[in-house]
């Protein structure tokens, strides 16, 4: 699966079958980012189906 | 499933508790509101400018703050934006800025650095650390437009994990008289050269403002500012997060274990020790202020 990482403008490729195994996959921690799969915030419950948009937004933004 | 409602979630807490939109919004404002009321930070008749950067966290504060207060006479809000002249960060946020204000008629006023100091920091970064001169020249300006604009307080959006990561360098650098001036609201009360600043999401960590920020559709501009990633508070950032990750609730537990020893703090923090700059008059705890000892390195360096 296909995602996109704001803080590095980066598209990575997955294999973890729900958001908490994909933040560890890609060694994000957690508390930095929220993920939004088509459009919508999920949590890390959330299972990862193959036609997913899914986008991981920094949290650190501003300053 | 929201633990409330059993919709579709967007936010799991500390506790564990899920919530949905609507849940997560009542959570919030509930939270903010809370902060303001136990910290009075907002009485009767206060006049405020919110110092809004166009990002996630001074947008939802001017949000809510126009919205708790929209239909109270006796309390005024505007808005107050600072240009530090960062290429391809601030000017973007200008024009969504000024939409935002414009759409919640809240006035707002633009204050630049290239027109008060003749340069943008772009210019004057080589060789330096940025949010070292960034950081002084800006709450100067604050400070100083804060009081062109009549205002009692001026509200920004500082939030848990920004304290947190402030308290934790304050230690590590051994610099505890910068702690005294920390909390929900700070400055010296009924100072004519200071205006008050207050933190209404002093107890919200940044990823419950994301949240919040995205689900009310407040910006699409989340961009972090160029300067931050070489910054020691990223690196201070960073390790809070891995302990909270491992932790979780490390981050409030700094903070409100903090203000439990903050007034001894404040008491020990010498008073009546307010000078005036001898370059540019404004308040200084010192003969020259920061702002004008900046200027002045900048200036000789060039």
């Amino acid at each position: 699966m296909k995602v996109y990482y704001d803080r590095e403008d980066k598209n990575y490729e997955v294999k973890a079958k729900n958001v908490k195994d994909m933040l560890k996959e890609l060694k994000i921690n957690k508390n930095s980012v929220i993920v939004v799969v088509n459009g919508t915030i999920v949590t890390e419950e959330y299972i990862l189906k193959t036609k997913d948009k899914i986008k991981i937004l920094s949290v650190v933004s501003g300053g | 499933m929201c633990n409330n409602c059993k919709t579709k979630p967007v936010y799991k807490l500390n506790s564990g508790e899920q919530l949905c939109k609507n849940c997560f919004f009542k959570y919030f404002e509930k939270k903010v509101r809370k902060t303001i009321r136990v910290h009075k930070l907002i009485e009767k008749k206060d006049e405020i400018a919110v110092a809004v950067s166009g990002g996630k966290d001074s947008l939802t504060v001017l949000d809510l703050l126009s919205n708790i207060y929209k239909e109270n006479k006796n309390i005024k809000i505007k808005a107050l934006m600072i240009d530090e002249g960062i290429d391809g960060y601030r000017d973007e946020c200008i024009t969504p800025t000024k939409e935002f204000c414009k759409e919640r008629n809240i006035s707002l006023e633009i204050v630049s650095y290239k027109k008060e100091f003749g340069f943008n920091l772009d210019q004057v970064v080589e060789g330096r650390k940025p949010c070292s001169v960034c950081g002084v020249l800006r709450r100067n300006l604050l400070n100083t437009y804060a009081k062109k604009l009549k205002v009692k307080k001026l509200a920004t959006g500082h939030n848990l994990d920004d304290e947190a990561q402030t308290i934790i360098m304050n230690q590590f650098r051994k610099n505890i008289e910068a702690s005294a001036r920390l909390g929900p609201m700070n400055g010296i009360e009924d100072h004519e050269g200071f205006v008050r600043r207050i933190k209404p999401l002093y107890f919200m960590s940044e990823k419950e403002i994301m949240t919040y920020a995205f689900l009310k559709s407040l910006t699409r501009n989340f961009k972090e500012c160029p300067y931050n990633k070489e910054s020691y508070r990223n690196q201070v950032r960073e390790m809070l997060n891995n302990f909270e990750e491992l932790y979780p609730g490390t981050k409030y537990s700094i903070v409100s274990s903090f203000m439990e020893i903050l007034p001894a703090l404040q008491k020990q923090e010498k008073k009546g020790k307010i000078k005036s700059c001898i370059k540019c008059q404004e308040p200084s705890s010192q003969d020259v202020c920061q702002k004008c000892t900046v200027l002045d390195q900048l200036k000789f360096s060039q």
